[in-house]
Formats: structure tokens, C-alpha cells, sequence
């Protein structure tokens, strides 16, 4: 490379300024795909509750080990879905607030007679995360499934 | 006159009879265990395992602070005929040596909450030593523990009342079932991200811990620790930082420093906790106590 030893430091310099200008905005938080819990909410999109966390789009799935009579699920208090004789496997789609520290819901499940009963849920965010929890029960069962 | 003796003779006799017959038929009758608790809340778990075979002293009233009691006489003069003595444990009671001096040979000193497993806490400013947190019945499952040591204690000292006292702690344990069940649908109707509990004083580690919260305490794990200038700043810094809406006194602390906190912050004050034992009116059981807990804290941060 020609030119005196300070043209030459200037040629360097510029070229770690055009390399690393997107290499920063790619690595440094929130510049690229959203993080779990992080998520940057859409004005009028947050929890009309505190206003931290977002509104997101997550879809609860369970499946019973043997028919149940019926389930409520219930989320802030608020029952968000409820269904008679469902199928083996359910799947509903919510649209709930999700701050980093997660999500619980009130579950109630109806069986007929009081033998040993399980149910499986399965809880899938927007960003393709998936967490799973069993709960067995004998007879009803009235519990809080907790995300994580 | 011969007739006059005898009948004078055999009514004699039968009043000796009946004024013997009662003891004699207490004699075959099983005497009942007796008792001495120093936590209200032990006081249910004795009456509710013991029941009918048990009585049950309780010696530290509703609305004494347990930090700061202390046993008089008459309370010693009690422990003295006692067969069990029932504590709470976890340095709670700092008396504990006089109620050994003064206990008969053979009585049985259970220290329930040497049975259930600590959390610790910050010592107080200066201390850097950990402080181990007495509060252990702010949880269920902890009650439930409890609960079995009772009845398994008072198996061994009369195993002749063992289906009695199973059959109570069975009864009891499925009461704190439902409890537990109630409790933690009721907590599920507060967001995880607001589960942040601000109170008078540090008694509620076993309650965070069981249902999710994260629990910033004025004063240390006794009542009569006063905060520091210090202290309050940063828990007004917490609260603005956190957006706690309610902070919560307990039953029997001054909630001066909170209300300070509250005109600072803008949050409000909660309705009262019942941090250290059972308290009058509906928290007199330790069903009402808990629900009233559990109720105040989450309608007050909703």
C-alpha cells in the first residue's frame, strides 16, 4: 500500500467503519430477530393491565388420556376458553399478555367417574418456542399450569 | 335398733362407693395429652391433630408480636405439667431455655420448623451474616409438613390415640389441599410481572417462594428493626422502577415508613397482612388468615 503511514491508518479506519456498521446492528439487542420475552411492543398492543408487557399470539394445545366431559381454561382470572366433549386433542389460539417472567392458566378438567386421568399441555409461542406440562388427576382436576 | 346399724352401715358403704366409683372409672379413662404451643398457629395444628385426646394451652395471644414475647410464671407454671411443647423453632423463640428448666423430665419439646427447610435472609445493616427466616407457615405445603410432624409426635407419646390422630391430620391436610388449590388460582390471577410484594416487614419469603413473587421488605426479618434513610431510598427506587401499585403493613407494624413510601410513589397501601401468627374476626383460623392474605395481596396489585 502506498501513501504516507497516516493516509494508510485512514484507509484502515474506513474500512472497519463499513464492516462494522452492520456487523453492530446485527449483533448488538434487538437489532435482529426478537428475543423470547423481549419482544417490543406495537403501540396499542400492550396489556391494558400495566403496559409492560406485550400482547402476544401464542397457541395452547392439550390432549387427554381419555375423554373428558369438559375444560375451562382461564387466564388472569378471565376464562378464555371453554368447551364440552372435546376430542382427544384441542388446539386454541390466544392472543394474551406475555411478560418475560410467563404464563399461567387456570385449568379445570371434568372427567366422568374418579379413575387416574392425565392431560398434557402444550404451549407454542409465535417465535416457534414449545413447553410442555402434565398434570394427572383423580376424578376433576382444578390446577394453575405455569409457563415456564 | 340392730336395724338401724345395719341400714346405718350399708348407707355408709354406698356412699363411699359413689364417692370412689367417678375416679375409679377416670382411672381406666386415658388421660389427655396436654400441650403447650408458643405460635397461634401451632395452637390449630395441636387442636385440629389432637382433638378430643388433646388440651391444648396456647401461650402466646392473638396480636403479640411472637418476636418480642416473653413466658411469665403462670405461662412457665403450665409448661411445667406439660407432655409436649410444640415451637415454632428457626430462633423464633430466644426463651427456649427457661421453658427447659422448668419442663417435667420427660416432656417432649418438638421444634416443628427445625423440620422444614430454611430460606435465609440478609441480617440486618452491619451483619453480613445470613439470618435464617422463622415466617415457614406463609406456605402450604410447609402447614402440610408441619402438620405430619405433629401427628407423628403424638403417635409416639400415645400410640393408643393413633387412629384418632391420623384420622385428624387427614382431615386437616385435605382443608390445606383445597387451600393450596384455592390459593394458587387465586395468585394466577396476577401477571408474573407484578408479583413484586413490598412490605413492612420480611416475613413473606416462604410465600414468595411458593407462589412466584419476589418480596422487598422496610425493616428485617423482627418488626422492631427500623429501616435506614438508605434503605427506604432504594425500595422507593424499586417501586417506581417496577410500577408496584400497592404496598402491604402488616397486622401490628406502624406503617408510617409506608405511607411515606406511598405518598412518594404513588402506589397505594394494601389492605393489613397478618405476618406473624393468626390474627381476630376472619384471620382467627389459619384458613381465614391465609385467604385473607392471599386476597389483600393480589387485589391489591392487580
Amino acid at each position: 500500500m502506498r501513501g504516507s503511514p497516516l493516509v494508510r491508518a485512514f484507509w484502515v479506519w474506513l474500512a472497519v467503519v463499513f464492516l462494522g456498521w452492520p456487523l453492530r446492528s446485527l449483533t448488538r439487542p434487538g437489532g435482529g430477530k426478537v428475543e423470547m420475552g423481549e419482544e417490543k411492543a406495537e403501540p396499542g398492543r400492550q396489556s391494558a393491565s400495566d403496559g409492560l408487557s406485550a400482547i402476544r399470539h401464542v397457541e395452547l394445545e392439550l390432549s387427554f388420556s381419555r375423554p373428558a366431559e369438559w375444560i375451562e381454561v382461564s387466564h388472569l382470572g378471565r376464562t378464555v376458553w371453554r368447551k364440552e366433549k372435546p376430542g382427544s386433542r384441542e388446539v386454541q389460539g390466544l392472543e394474551i399478555p406475555f411478560p418475560r417472567e410467563g404464563v399461567e392458566f387456570g385449568v379445570r378438567v371434568g372427567w366422568e367417574g374418579d379413575s387416574v386421568s392425565a392431560v398434557r399441555f402444550c404451549l407454542r409461542t409465535a417465535e416457534g418456542e414449545e413447553m410442555e406440562r402434565s398434570l394427572w388427576a383423580n376424578g376433576n382436576l382444578e390446577a394453575v399450569v405455569s409457563f415456564p | 335398733m340392730c336395724t338401724v346399724r345395719r341400714a346405718a352401715f350399708w348407707g355408709m358403704l354406698l356412699v363411699c362407693a359413689l364417692g370412689i366409683l367417678p375416679e375409679g372409672l377416670a382411672e381406666d379413662r386415658p388421660r389427655k395429652l396436654r400441650v403447650s404451643t408458643f405460635s397461634t398457629v401451632l395452637t390449630e395444628v395441636a387442636q385440629r391433630v389432637g382433638g378430643d385426646h388433646a388440651e391444648v394451652s396456647g401461650h402466646v395471644p392473638i396480636g403479640v408480636d411472637p418476636h418480642e414475647f416473653e413466658p411469665k410464671p403462670a405461662v412457665l407454671k403450665v409448661v411445667a405439667s406439660a407432655d409436649v411443647v410444640l415451637l415454632s423453632a428457626k430462633h423464633l423463640e430466644g426463651y427456649v431455655g427457661k421453658l427447659r428448666q422448668v419442663a417435667a423430665p420427660g416432656a417432649r419439646f418438638v421444634e416443628v420448623g427445625s423440620r422444614i427447610p430454611s430460606l435465609w435472609a440478609a441480617g440486618s445493616e452491619g451483619h453480613r451474616s445470613k439470618v435464617e427466616d422463622p415466617h415457614w407457615w406463609h406456605s402450604v405445603s410447609n402447614m402440610q409438613k408441619a402438620v405430619r410432624v405433629v401427628m407423628e409426635e403424638f403417635v409416639s407419646i400415645q400410640p393408643e390415640n393413633r387412629a384418632a390422630f391420623e384420622s385428624n391430620a387427614a382431615a386437616y391436610g385435605r382443608e390445606l389441599e383445597e387451600l393450596q388449590r384455592w390459593a394458587k388460582l387465586k395468585v394466577s390471577e396476577l401477571p408474573k410481572d407484578r408479583r413484586r410484594l413490598v412490605t413492612s416487614h420480611e416475613a413473606f419469603g416462604y410465600f414468595a417462594k411458593e407462589y412466584g413473587f419476589t418480596v422487598y421488605a422496610v425493616e428485617g426479618l423482627s418488626a422492631s428493626e427500623q429501616p435506614s434513610s438508605k434503605k427506604v431510598a432504594e425500595l422507593l427506587g424499586v417501586i417506581r422502577e417496577q410500577r408496584v401499585k400497592a404496598v402491604f403493613a402488616q397486622d401490628a407494624a406502624n406503617p408510617k415508613v409506608l405511607k411515606q413510601v406511598t405518598s412518594e410513589t404513588g402506589a397505594v397501601l394494601g389492605a393489613p397482612l397478618w405476618a406473624d401468627g393468626l390474627g381476630p374476626g376472619e384471620a382467627s383460623t389459619y384458613r381465614g388468615m391465609f385467604r385473607s392474605n392471599v386476597t389483600a395481596i393480589v387485589e391489591g396489585l392487580k
